[in-house]
């Protein structure tokens, strides 16, 4: 029987999944997925994560509960840094340390670091470590490594194509070709937040459908190309040391300057401690384009869902009342 | 061209120090107080950490004094210090103040501040101030604060066993004022002597034996005492000998690499988090794993953790020192601090914690 190695669907999952699978798939070993994620799993990582954590974690330490006793190994890699200077989040730092105190008879975890802040070249060297873990020849790893690269640069260059992240990320999974998007409705609006708030589709409650509904289409971080956003990025005074933070700013700031869009969204969860500050930074350039409007949406797990609908509907009603109204000005 | 920075703990003491030797004009702003978290809480983030409100507010403050350059020290931490920076200048920028800021985070920032002291003529008499001047001035503001941390410590010894409640606090604000005033270096050491020997003669009751508690944390936090509502205090007031872990001067020794042969340095501490954290998160987070496993295997009664709340690191943390906690069987209290954290509820939960330590060390007494 093969092995079958865990992966959480949750923190960065949505954009390295592609690549883990592929070097596990390329080494013989199964890839297990928790499901996704619902009130009962976010029961489940209450109970266990401690009070104080941010709702990404809680979501994490239930997907982590959900996965353990269908596993070998768990893959919870310590992801301290992918990118040269920049840090993920502490948190993701003590991940796999704060699941080994918080459960009892956990199977056995993989958690090579993967610090890459002073030498991005460096990538191999954890993957080989990962490999060795399964008593594979460096050949192969290296083999499995070189697909699984090749994978994922074609993933993150489909996310360019304007399609939003869930739907590029099945056609991944089951081999198909992407269905082409048809834009529909007539407002922009771009929401901007970490990953896992963006595509989780519990935590935010639908808000990509919901948004869709109320005939928006929505533009992601995701979707802004990376050039762009290290363009603008760099103009911040002070650098933003958080990779993931750092692309947030850097593609709200794009967006909000190119006028391509009608509302701007920041999706935040409760007690996350690198959005506090995104936010800041954000809604103060969003003040300089009074044109463009501005929700700044926190979510937490008590979060209702009329709560948000009503917002949402608010904000696009108030760019639609916007809209016509310049329209009459301008004639 | 006037210089502020703002509050954490007892640093002023330090720098102003430093800066009355060398005749620098600087705007030290309030001690922390309510008004300065007010202004902070009402400028700031919503999810912003304590430290960064309470800077906030501290500078709001200097600035309606007058100074107009903040000198700032940060790192490139994973931890929000980092980026201190950047949202403080854009909300005082909003406030409409004009700011100048020099963050210190790499040494190469250090050379900012020598162009900043040659340009501005920060100091005056600068043709006359020479090397030596810089390094006596430093020196002597770093005895003031040694003479400071010494006579909290002494403070936290005797403050379970004095007779009548209060008499320790009163000694050392008084002894802190005298040490605050003094000029030289022979003023500051028969300051600290008189302080010492005051302190020594307050009325205590030898025959009690105190809970050993031990408090660790985020550094901003241990060290503010308005930052957590005077918790040494209290807990020295139920009755509890208390060991802070972090000192101003223990922490600026680590970092320069000189204290590998103190007894409780953090790189011990470090080290002993090993078998729980594997890797550094930054901040103080593997020093207070460390800290709750080091004073455990010295028996210490109680372990205290104190944490803003959002903080990133010490969170990583407290989930972890809840296994430590069982594994070492020593009871740990994490407190979160945050602007509406109040007096009486702090006291409540500290005396039920102390009520825990002192059944926990009975039970311990019957059973041996």
């Amino acid at each position: 029987m093969a092995i079958r190695v865990g992966i959480i669907r949750a923190l960065l999952y949505y954009r390295l999944y592609p690549f883990w699978k592929t070097f596990f798939n390329s080494l013989g070993i199964e890839v297990i997925v928790s499901g996704k994620t619902t009130k009962k799993l976010l029961k489940k990582g209450l109970k266990y994560a401690p009070d104080e954590a941010c709702l990404s974690i809680k979501v994490a330490f239930g997907h982590v509960k959900d996965l353990m006793d269908k596993v070998d190994y768990l893959f919870l890699p310590r992801l301290v840094s992918l990118e040269r200077g920049t840090y993920i989040c502490p948190k993701f730092i003590g991940f796999p340390d704060m699941i080994r105190s918080a459960f009892d008879n956990l199977s056995p975890l993989i958690d090579t670091s993967f610090n890459l802040r002073k030498r991005p070249s460096n990538l191999f060297f954890p993957m080989y470590r990962i490999g060795r873990i399964f008593k594979k020849s460096p050949l192969f790893i290296y083999r499995a490594y070189k697909r699984a690269l090749e994978e994922e640069s074609k993933y993150l260059s489909s996310l360019q194509k304007g399609i939003l992240l869930p739907e590029v990320l099945s056609s991944w999974e089951e081999r198909r070709t992407l269905r082409s998007s048809n834009p529909k409705g007539n407002l922009c609006i771009a929401l901007v937040g970490h990953p896992y708030n963006l595509y989780d589709s519990f935590v935010n409650l639908n808000i990509i459908k919901k948004l869709e509904d109320l005939g928006a289409r929505v533009v992601t971080p995701e979707m802004v190309s990376p050039l762009e956003i290290k363009k603008e990025a760099d103009k911040i005074p002070q650098e933003v040391y958080w990779s993931l933070g750092r692309e947030i700013v850097g593609a709200s700031l794009y967006l909000l300057e190119s006028k391509s869009i009608d509302g701007l969204i920041h999706l935040g969860s409760f007690g996350c401690g690198p959005d506090s500050f995104l936010r800041e930074l954000i809604a103060d350039r969003a003040r300089k384009h009074p044109e463009i409007a501005y929700l700044s949406l926190i979510l937490d797990e008590h979060t209702g869902e009329a709560g948000v609908v009503t917002r949402l509907e608010a904000f696009i009603d108030l760019i639609e009342r916007r809209k016509k109204r310049s329209i009459r000005l301008s004639y | 061209m006037k210089i502020t920075f703002p509050h954490m703990g007892r640093m002023d003491i330090f720098i102003k120090g430093m800066v009355k030797a060398l005749g620098m004009e600087t705007v030290i702003p309030p001690t922390n107080s309510k008004k300065a978290l007010d202004l902070g809480v009402k400028y700031a983030p919503e999810f912003v950490c304590l430290p960064f409100k309470l800077m906030l507010g501290n500078l709001i403050e200097a600035f309606e004094k007058g100074a107009d350059t903040v000198i700032m020290v940060s790192d490139k931490g994973p931890c929000r210090l980092g980026l201190y920076g950047l949202p403080m200048q854009i909300i005082l920028k909003n406030l409409g103040y004009k700011t100048n800021w020099l963050i210190l985070d790499t040494p190469h920032a250090l050379y900012g501040l020598f162009q900043l002291g040659i340009e501005k003529d920060v100091v005056k008499y600068r043709d006359k101030l020479t090397f030596v001047d810089g390094l006596l001035a430093f020196h002597f503001g770093w005895k003031k604060m040694l003479a400071i941390e010494e006579i909290e410590r002494l403070s936290l010894k005797i403050r379970p066993y004095e007779i009548n409640k209060g008499d320790t606090t009163k000694g050392l604000y008084q002894g802190m004022e005298a040490i605050e005033s003094a000029d030289n270096l022979y003023d500051l050491k028969k300051a600290k002597d008189a302080v010492i020997k005051d302190l020594r003669s307050i009325p205590q009751d030898r025959n009690r034996r105190p809970l050993k508690i031990a408090i660790a944390g985020e550094i901003f936090v241990v060290l503010d005492s308005f930052a957590n509502l005077d918790i040494e205090k209290k807990l020295g007031e139920l009755g509890c000998e208390v060991d802070r872990t972090i000192w101003f001067s223990t922490h600026i020794l680590h970092h320069v690499g000189l204290d590998k042969f103190m007894r409780r340095s953090k790189r011990k501490a470090v080290r002993a988090a090993r078998p729980y954290l594997k890797y550094p998160v930054g901040a103080e987070c593997n020093a207070t794993v460390g800290y709750a496993i080091l004073y455990a295997k010295e028996g210490y009664d109680g372990f205290i953790h104190l944490m803003p709340f959002t903080c990133m690191p010490e969170f990583v943390a407290s989930g972890i020192l809840t296994r430590v906690s069982k594994d070492y069987d020593i009871p740990i209290f994490t407190v979160e601090l945050e602007e509406h954290s109040s007096q009486t509820h702090l006291m409540t939960r500290l005396e039920a914690f102390v009520d825990l330590l002192h059944r926990k060390r009975a039970k311990k007494k019957v059973n041996s």
